[in-house]
């Protein structure tokens, strides 16, 4: 390959390539309510990247920022290099987009919509969106009207697919989609990632970022609490075991050992709660010592970490950028 | 037929033009039809206008320079000094609500301008629908008032039924522009419609009225109607008096896409 595709590489400490998406110190106020605050967010090409975060965190501002329908208060963001604020067509012309409020041309057809935006993007090929919409079981001949929530989140999609896009910005996308669908949708996700192309997806809903994601921001109250590669995330996750003793046992023997955070004992200490960090192998080995009448344990998923990071707002504030050296 | 922003905005007008439309043509043929009779009926009809108010003749567009008891006079009273300029005045103002602040009350617009057409575009290509649909608006009253002049003799020439149209288009659409122009700047609906469709009944009034208290004639000049009307076009045919509005237009539209460029969209 020709040097000229590659112009990152003679960057120290750096990623291989020019990230996607970059946001510095991106700020924006709605008069005095606050949407986002000192952003600084990089995306690298090829990857799922989950944007993570309650509802009113800052999600839509942030991505409506990359499509220049909003305005920065102050910082900036770029996509493909490109300033938001300078040439958001450019932009427009290599992003499918999803909107979180998703509202679409009631009296058309799926089929007529997909038509127009097509032609609005100078694509006459629908074959790709077409074929989106079949993978998600979505029949193109009826009125949007008559489109229930989730088939509006699937045409929705279809369109944002329409260009096969180098980015794909998606907030909310699972929203109101079926689990076989999102099965579906996952998979499609996946494709796309093959294919070397990018995808920036927002969310609200842990297992689905957890499984999908390759990387994950999670922004709360306008501001990044942290950067990280999911498996990185799922190191800090919480296991939650439940284990129910034949005899009663002391929970002080459960809480010295490593990994434990929290060990406490019911029913006249013969259930023990455990709050496990990483490894839960000690915390076996000295249940093994006992009579054990029962094991449960939940799945240590991102949502104990992600939960931990909303709880408390002390907790690694200082996002990581990305992950990348500036 | 869904190739561009400009055909997407016909083809949403598609089922409900086609009522403006038969509103347009149904007032414009039931008003021309009354004229045999009120012609005949003339010496019961001038002792009732003796009878009104000045101002209530002014409303009716019936001032010195428009004699409504002739044909031309009858017609410009009844179609292009009140309900059928009012007719198009306001599908002008629903076209140009919808165009920007109506799409962002629906939320559609985020969706539309993910595409890459700048904003512009949008302003532009909806302006140019509302343009082209108002004029068959007033074609329709052009080609009713054409057809049934040398029928019902009302005694309208082909130049000033042409000019008068014209003027309704361009009426029409300085009230559109203006509803146009403030859901660009701020895109709120409710205030595109309330502002531009009570911009016209206030200067319809105004340009009524004024005239009759010297201190405040002046303001008649501010109102559209006046640059319409003043000069009666039905009569008189195309003067320069119609650029004024054509001004007013295009600086409403550049408003507009100013405003636009600038702000926020609203989700």
């Amino acid at each position: 390959m020709s040097s000229t595709m590659w112009p990152c590489r003679g960057r120290v400490a750096s990623g291989l390539m020019a990230p996607v998406i970059r946001t510095d110190n991106l700020t924006k106020y709605y008069g005095k309510v606050l949407g986002v605050e000192e952003l600084n967010l990089e995306v690298e090409p090829g990857q799922i990247f989950g944007f993570l975060g309650p509802n009113g965190a800052g999600k839509s501002t942030t991505i409506r920022v990359l499509l220049d329908f909003i305005r920065p208060t102050s910082g900036r963001a770029a996509v493909f290099g490109i300033q938001t604020t300078a040439d958001p067509i450019a932009i427009h012309r290599r992003v499918g987009y999803l909107p979180g409020e998703l509202a679409m041309y009631d009296k058309m057809t799926g089929a007529e919509l997909l038509t127009y935006f097509g032609a609005l993007r100078d694509v006459s090929d629908l074959g790709e969106a077409h074929r989106v919409a079949a993978m998600l079981d979505l029949d193109l001949s009826r009125t949007i009207r008559s489109y229930s929530s989730g088939n509006r989140q699937k045409l929705g999609l279809a369109q944002a697919f329409l260009h096969r896009p180098e980015l794909l910005i998606l907030d909310e996308p699972t929203n109101g989609l079926d689990p076989l669908m999102q099965q579906t949708f996952h998979s499609l996700l996946e494709e796309t990632r093959a294919a070397g192309r990018t995808v920036f997806l927002s969310s609200h809903v842990l297992p689905e970022v957890e499984r999908i994601a390759d990387k994950v921001a999670i922004i709360r109250g306008g501001r990044l609490v942290t950067v990280a590669a999911v498996a990185e995330l799922k190191q800090k996750a919480v296991h939650r075991l439940e284990i129910r003793f034949g005899a009663p046992v002391d929970p002080n023997e459960f809480e010295r050992l490593s990994g434990v955070r929290s060990a406490t004992a019911t029913s006249e200490n013969t259930v023990l709660s455990l709050a496990i960090e990483g490894s839960v192998d000690a915390a076996v080995k000295a249940a093994a010592r006992h009579e054990v009448v029962n094991v449960v344990s939940h799945e240590g998923d991102l949502e104990e970490a992600f939960l931990a990071f909303y709880s408390d707002p002390s907790v690694d504030l200082d996002a990581k950028g990305g992950g990348d050296a500036q | 037929m869904l190739s561009s922003v400009f055909r997407k905005t016909m083809w949403d007008r598609r089922s409900g033009f086609v009522w403006w439309s038969i509103g347009m043509l149904a007032i414009t043929a039931i008003t021309v039809a009354f004229w045999p009779t009120l012609q005949s009926d003339s010496d019961a009809l001038i002792e009732l206008m003796q009878n009104l108010p000045e101002g209530m003749l002014n409303l009716f567009g019936a001032s010195e320079a428009v004699d409504f008891l002739t044909g031309p006079g009858f017609v410009n009273s009844r179609i292009y000094a009140s309900v059928g300029s009012f007719i198009a005045i306001f599908f002008a103002i629903s076209m140009g609500t919808a165009a920007v602040a109506g799409e962002e009350d629906k939320r559609t617009m985020d969706m539309l301008l993910a595409n890459p057409i700048p904003r512009d575009r949008v302003i532009l290509e909806t302006f140019a629908a509302q343009a082209v649909l108002t004029t068959v608006l007033a074609a329709l009253v052009w080609v009713t008032l054409i057809l049934f002049n040398p029928v019902l003799d009302v005694g309208l020439s082909t130049a000033g039924v042409t000019a008068a149209s014209a003027g309704m288009v361009l009426l029409a659409l300085s009230f559109g522009s203006v509803a146009l122009m403030i859901g660009s700047v701020t895109g709120k609906r409710s205030l595109a419609v309330g502002v531009s469709a009570g911009a016209a009944l206030a200067t319809f009034f105004i340009n009524g009225l004024a005239p009759l208290i010297d201190s405040i004639a002046w303001t008649q000049r501010l109102t559209p109607f006046y640059w319409l009307l003043d000069h009666n076009p039905l009569v008189n045919g195309f003067q320069w008096q119609l650029l004024v509005l054509l001004a007013v237009i295009a600086a409403f539209v550049g408003v507009s896409v100013w405003g636009f460029r600038r702000r926020d969209v609203t989700v």
